[in-house]
């Protein structure tokens, strides 16, 4: 596990790791729960070398050890965040670590000695990190330059505190919760950090009392969904600012913070304004010490025919479109915004992160436009998790929201895909010889080989 | 009996063994003048960085001093030595000291940093065999004194020139090849002095 030089895919800058060498393998969260089906979820391994004979199929999956885990996002066990001044680059890259968002779970699969064929080696039960944390339902993984974070949504029971736990990098094993003084907060979903800030940010979904058996639209008109962001102080560990995005700016989702260490600031989408179903992306930034946020992208819902409405949008005659992820290329130059309900893949060209451009939008599957792959074959859902590949000419998309969410917006049903698109400079085409198809499984979080622009942190400006 | 020459030039090269090691403070030397785009504050970091060292070792003298007419004291440093080297083997670890700090705060950092990555107890029972096998005494304080201050002075002109070649010349890409894994070297390090310590003190 410690080895003696740094490992080869930890980068001190951006710049150096987009020059990294392509990813040979994905690794999609792929989930049985909630569709019927009475099998465990599992880790799917896609060969994604256009030069293999494979490419586009999945060569391998990694089936955990119970039913009803319900994966969702997953990270690395380390990362470039390790060759900060604190760090030790040689951890090595090599586990990816699975939680399950219903069980609690939090599984270990060793990526080595074959990248093609991972192991489940370890397995930590939900109870015994509730035990340790007092937290449940776990969420994002991020690699820390001293310890392994992750998000979790809920508390001892169905309710909050939501927050964040650190796990030990080598024995995996729950040290504790992070907060130490967690002030106003409550809800919780995402989190990442500027670490040149010595700055946590977390956003907000809700309790899972509100979302695990699906869209509670009560809680949602009563504002139990959150609308806030938290800053923390990453190393004293206490709550420092939260920001409130607006009375109607509800489910604040996906953190992007810039890779470039010296621009404190990033991107965060929130799902739904309840008074017109618009989407937004904010962003957040530092000034004269106290840290701000502001709107700079507003996706309109599409008013359509009801006939063409699932049961629960027909009252309201329109589509949201309901952004849902986004990601941000390594040079921090292109964001990618996808439109779950309308069915769009959106580029921005963010250079200047206060006025982002739209740059492209690829159509794909959608309550409103329902477009094809290019191959000709159906796509059911949306464009919703997207990666972004290190040097940003690929980007990988899957369909799935979530197991209780689903139905409600795509009742005819829905078969997870991925979807590979190329990005000439933020000018997005769907590939059209790539659709990995999960047949009845859904498809969720995608990681690459050797990182991915979600993946890594660093701490070092490009020169 | 251990050696007089063994001490002192233990004590040269343990200073250039730590200052060579990224986590010993050289590296957020680096990243400071990154950030502040000042070859100055790479300078002025590294000096302070290295101040705290140096008080890391001066407190293996408070450590090892008071005590060392007493034989079984300089066992006692030494096998603290040894249980730390051998801990940091099973257990590495590294915390999160911050990146946003003062300047005024480096010297905490350096002291911080010394004592983490083990220069007061590796010095510990080499100071404290030299004072025992003279007897204690002001002048055998004052050589105990001058070895520390040369341990770390060899340190900090260690930690700047790798400062210095990082940010001028090799450039940051460079941490991807120089960065050894200096914990094994260093938990090493601490078991074999320590053992060489407590097998010459005990067995003589």
């Amino acid at each position: 596990m410690t080895a003696l030089a740094p490992d080869p895919t930890f980068y001190p800058t951006p710049a150096e790791a987009m020059r990294a060498p392509p990813e040979r393998f994905a690794y999609v969260a792929a989930l049985h729960t909630g569709t019927g089906i009475n099998k465990p979820d599992f880790i799917a391994v896609v060969d994604v070398d256009p030069k293999s004979e494979n490419f586009g199929r999945i060569v391998h999956r990694v089936e955990l050890d119970q039913v009803g885990d319900e994966l969702h996002h997953f990270g690395w066990n380390a990362c470039s965040s390790m060759l900060c001044p604190y760090g030790d680059p040689t951890t090595e890259r090599r586990h990816l670590i699975v939680p399950g968002l219903r069980s609690s779970n939090v599984y270990v699969l060793d990526t080595k000695p074959d990248p093609r064929r991972p192991r489940l080696v370890k397995k930590i039960p939900g109870e015994k990190i509730t035990r340790v944390t007092g937290y449940s339902r776990l969420h994002t993984v991020h690699c820390g330059p001293d310890a392994i974070y992750v998000s979790a949504l809920g508390g001892r029971g169905d309710g909050g505190p939501g927050g964040v736990l650190l796990l030990d990098h080598r024995t995996f094993e729950p040290l504790g919760r992070f907060e130490i003084e967690r002030g106003p907060q409550y809800l919780a979903y995402d989190f990442w950090w500027h670490l040149a800030e010595d700055t946590m940010v977390t956003s907000e979904w809700t309790v899972p009392k509100y979302y695990e058996n699906g869209l509670d639209l009560e809680a949602l008109t009563k504002g139990l969904y959150g609308n806030k962001l938290h800053f923390w102080d990453l190393r004293r560990r206490k709550h420092v600012q939260a920001i409130e995005l607006g009375k109607d700016e509800r489910m604040v989702l996906e953190l992007r913070p810039l890779h470039d260490p010296t621009k404190p600031m990033g991107f965060v989408n929130v799902v739904v304004n309840v008074s017109n179903l618009s989407s937004s992306v904010w962003l957040w930034y530092k000034e004269d010490g106290r840290w701000g946020a502001q709107k700079v992208i507003e996706v309109e819902a599409v008013p359509v025919e009801r006939d063409l409405l699932p049961d629960a949008l027909r009252p309201f005659g329109v589509v949201p479109p309901l952004v849902t992820d986004i990601n941000l290329s390594l040079d921090d130059r292109y964001l990618y915004v996808s439109c779950w309900g309308t069915g769009e893949l959106r580029c921005y060209d963010v250079s200047n992160p206060f006025e982002p451009k739209l740059r492209s939008v690829a159509k794909l599957g959608g309550i409103l436009h329902r477009s094809p792959h290019p191959s000709g074959r159906p796509l059911t859902g949306g464009p919703q998790m997207v990666e972004v590949s290190r040097d940003g000419k690929r980007v990988y998309v899957t369909n799935s929201l979530y197991s209780s969410w689903d139905p409600i917006f795509y009742p005819e049903g829905l078969r997870g895909w991925l979807v590979l698109l190329r990005s000439d400079n933020g000018d997005l085409s769907v590939v059209r010889d790539f659709l990995v198809d999960f047949g009845e499984a859904k498809a969720h979080q995608v990681r690459l080989e050797g990182g991915d622009s979600s993946s890594d942190s660093f701490c070092y400006p490009s020169p | 009996m251990i050696a007089e020459g063994f001490i002192g030039w233990t004590v040269v090269t343990l200073g250039i063994v730590h200052g060579v090691n990224p986590s010993s403070g050289w590296l957020l030397g680096v990243y400071r003048a990154l950030i502040s785009k000042s070859l100055r504050e790479l300078a002025l970091s590294i000096s302070l960085l290295s101040l705290g060292h140096m008080l890391s070792s001066v407190l293996s003298l408070a450590l090892s001093a008071p005590a060392s007419h007493l034989r079984w004291w300089t066992v006692v440093t030494a096998a603290a030595a040894l249980t730390y080297g051998a801990w940091r083997l099973l257990r590495p670890s590294h915390p999160y000291l911050g990146l946003k700090r003062g300047r005024h705060e480096l010297l905490c950092v350096g002291l911080l940093l010394g004592m983490v990555h083990g220069s007061t107890l590796s010095l510990a029972p080499l100071i404290s065999a030299w004072c025992s096998r003279f007897g204690g005494g002001l002048a055998v304080l004052t050589s105990a004194l001058t070895f520390t201050v040369i341990h770390s002075f060899v340190a900090g002109l260690t930690m700047m020139v790798a400062g210095l070649l990082v940010y001028r010349v090799l450039g940051l890409g460079a941490l991807r090849r120089i960065w050894v894994n200096y914990n094994l070297i260093w938990s090493v390090t601490l078991i074999v002095i320590a053992s060489y310590v407590i097998l010459s003190v005990t067995l003589m």
